[in-house]
């Protein structure tokens, strides 16, 4: 039942295909060859994590990055947020949630809720790249995961 | 024999005189004492007497003090019959209220005369006393029911007496006969009904009366001369033994418009303010939408431009990289644009959250970023101190990063770009400043600085979306502040704001 995968993940939650397309590209191009599984909502994003929608169970073990847009159909990135970080076992993987809001109250409520990083989705290209790029330099090569 | 004649004859007449003037006292309704020069009892009359319930023989030859237990040792009379009367020889209508054994708190009015007597006998004293405590009360009811009638008659609420089944008007005063348009004659003992509709309203105010023998704040309609009815209010007390009625009441026809009126006004508002904070609450998810919504697109514009550069970068030659730049930076630029935007409509609609901030921190923040940013400009800041202020922060931060901004913005073209931040204490305010020795400009358009995409430069170095320095004005004067520039082309330009010393307390 409980997926042990060693290989490092990251869970990209975008709804927008572009997006999607430019954070791809992005990563292969900063040598980030992790597995990429990409969630297209909130729900979708709860049943890789959980099963189902519902379920209190943690299905998806580390080690593990999430890199969670706010904005998306169904369930919102805050509530996805929300049933990550009030999980005992799910609160321990890093979330960063990459939007394009500057809202100051969506910056504050996704610190409060436990997000470990707000990265606002900048137009430019290079900058997006970057971001990106430092996301999966500190996610995945500096930052010692508790297991 | 003549003069003894003549003597005799003077004799008798003296005689007749005094049994004369002894008649007229004595026949003297009002109490009155004949005194010696000594003060004395010579004589009393008979209403004397029998007033102050003593004796002939308890009185004559006794001090008038010490007569009738002490009764007349009135300080008051005292002070008359020693000091007054042997330098006026009269004194009149002296009024003296005492408290008597028999007659108990009594007013009597005192009148005396000091009665010359030929050279050798001694002089004699009439002390005329009148018991006026009746008179005196009279007089006061009568002057309290003038008081009374005078309070009914000017009274600016209606009044007015009705028989106790409410049958017919007894009495009104002037101001119900005005809220009637009816004069007193036209009103007064006619029947009750010429003046007040709903019969049921007031069937059933008669039953409360009889019931409880007062009604307050009974509300009723009246019905004026011309066939107005207006509304109002009464209080009536019952008085079944007298057999009638008697009331006060206020027209409020108005002030029940006026309520009305309050009320329709206040619901009106009450609606308005709903629909503005809908708009609002619109307003501020159409914002969120379009922050989130049109820059996705631009960083598809922006990121596949470069994208193609990148990948494709053997294939493309140096126009369509021309070209491809061109389509990133309108990207870009659009998405500074709808940041601009943004922050201006978040300074607009955004409720200060007041706080105290130390100025120096921000200030210093923004200065460690700019030369994070820029670090091959020799650029000199420098920051004066600046104190703490009661401001909302973000908006503060929103503030100086603008000018700041600005000031490394328009000194780009200086070999050695200074920028000074300072602080003056004012009165009642905290006056900035933030000045640099950069491009400047016309004074002419110094109006057009803080106008809304108003640019005052077409150089392509100094690209911005003209709505920085909008902002800014905005949160300076949300704060209570004012803004304004001084400059020179080419030399420079400082911009002030200010902020209040102390905020009000209803902000």
């Amino acid at each position: 039942m409980v997926k042990m995968d060693k290989e490092i993940e990251i869970l990209l939650v975008e709804d927008n295909a572009t997006d999607e397309e430019l954070a791809t590209i992005a990563l292969k191009k900063h040598n980030i060859k992790n597995k990429l599984k990409i969630a297209r909502d909130g729900v979708e994003a709860l049943e890789y994590l959980f099963g189902s929608v519902d379920s209190e169970t943690l299905k998806c073990f580390g080690p593990l990055v999430i890199l969670l847009d706010l904005k998306l159909p169904r369930i919102n990135g805050l509530e996805v947020l929300r049933r990550i970080k009030s999980h005992p076992e799910a609160k321990k993987i890093p979330v960063v949630i990459l939007t394009s809001s500057s809202e100051e109250k969506d910056i504050l409520e996704s610190y409060q809720l436990g997000a470990n990083s707000y990265i606002r989705k900048p137009v430019d290209f290079n900058q997006f790249e970057e971001a990106i790029n430092q996301i999966g330099l500190y996610w995945l090569v500096l930052n010692k995961q508790s297991s | 024999m003549q003069n003894f004649t003549d003597l005799e004859q003077k004799e008798q007449t003296v005689q007749t005189a005094r049994e004369y003037a002894e008649s007229i006292v004595e026949t003297l309704r009002e109490p009155l004492i004949v005194l010696d020069a000594d003060l004395k009892v010579i004589s009393a009359n008979r209403t004397f007497y029998q007033t102050f319930k003593t004796k002939p023989e308890e009185t004559e030859g006794k001090l008038v003090y010490d007569i009738g237990n002490q009764q007349w040792n009135i300080p008051k009379l005292r002070e008359l019959l020693e000091e007054i009367l042997p330098k006026n020889t009269s004194f009149d209508n002296f009024e003296v209220e005492h408290d008597f054994p028999h007659l108990g708190k009594r007013i009597m009015l005192l009148n005396a005369r000091l009665i010359p007597q030929p050279p050798a006998k001694p002089r004699i004293i009439l002390l005329a006393i009148e018991d006026i405590t009746e008179r005196k009360r009279v007089e006061a009811l009568r002057e309290s029911e003038e008081k009374f009638r005078n309070l009914v008659e000017n009274a600016s609420i209606g009044i007015f007496r009705e028989k106790i089944d409410g049958s017919v008007v007894l009495d009104a005063n002037p101001k119900f006969c005005d809220m009637l348009g009816l004069t007193r004659e036209e009103f007064v003992g006619q029947p009750s009904a010429i003046a007040w509709v709903n019969p049921e309203r007031r069937e059933e105010m008669v039953r409360l009366l009889r019931e409880t023998g007062s009604v307050n704040n009974y509300e009723i309609d009246i019905r004026t001369k011309s066939g107005e009815i207006r509304t109002v209010i009464m209080s009536i007390t019952a008085y079944p033994k007298l057999g009638y009625l008697e009331g006060g009441l206020q027209d409020i026809t108005d002030r029940k418009q006026m309520e009305h009126k309050l009320n329709e006004a206040y619901q009106k508002i009450k609606t308005h303010t709903k629909e503005l904070e809908m708009i609002n609450e619109n307003l501020d998810s159409f914002a969120y939408s379009v922050s989130h919504d049109l820059r996705a697109p631009l960083r598809a514009i922006s990121g596949f431009a470069q994208v193609l550069k990148d990948t494709h970068g053997d294939k493309i030659d140096e126009e369509m990289r021309h070209y491809l730049n061109r389509i990133s930076e309108g990207a870009q630029k659009m998405g500074q644009l709808i940041d601009d935007l943004l922050g201006f409509s978040r300074a607009t609609r955004s409720e200060i959250k007041y706080e105290t901030i130390n100025v120096e921190n921000i200030v210093n923040d923004l200065v460690k970023a700019y030369r994070d940013v820029e670090p091959d400009r020799a650029i000199e800041f420098i920051v004066n101190p600046l104190g703490e202020v009661e401001a909302d922060k973000e908006m503060l931060k929103v503030v100086f990063s603008n000018l700041l901004q600005n000031a490394v913005k328009f000194t780009i073209d200086r070999k050695k770009a200074r920028i000074e931040i300072g602080r003056e204490q004012k009165e009642d305010h905290i006056q900035f400043l933030v000045k640099d020795n950069g491009i400047g400009f016309d004074m002419k358009y110094k109006d057009k600085l803080f106008k809304a995409f108003q640019r005052l430069q077409t150089d392509e170095r100094f690209s911005g979306t003209g709505i920085g320095l909008t902002t800014v004005e905005r949160i300076v004067s949300k704060h209570g502040g004012n803004i304004w520039a001084n400059g020179e082309v080419d030399k420079g330009a400082e911009f002030y704001f200010t902020l209040p010393s102390k905020r009000h307390v209803d902000d």
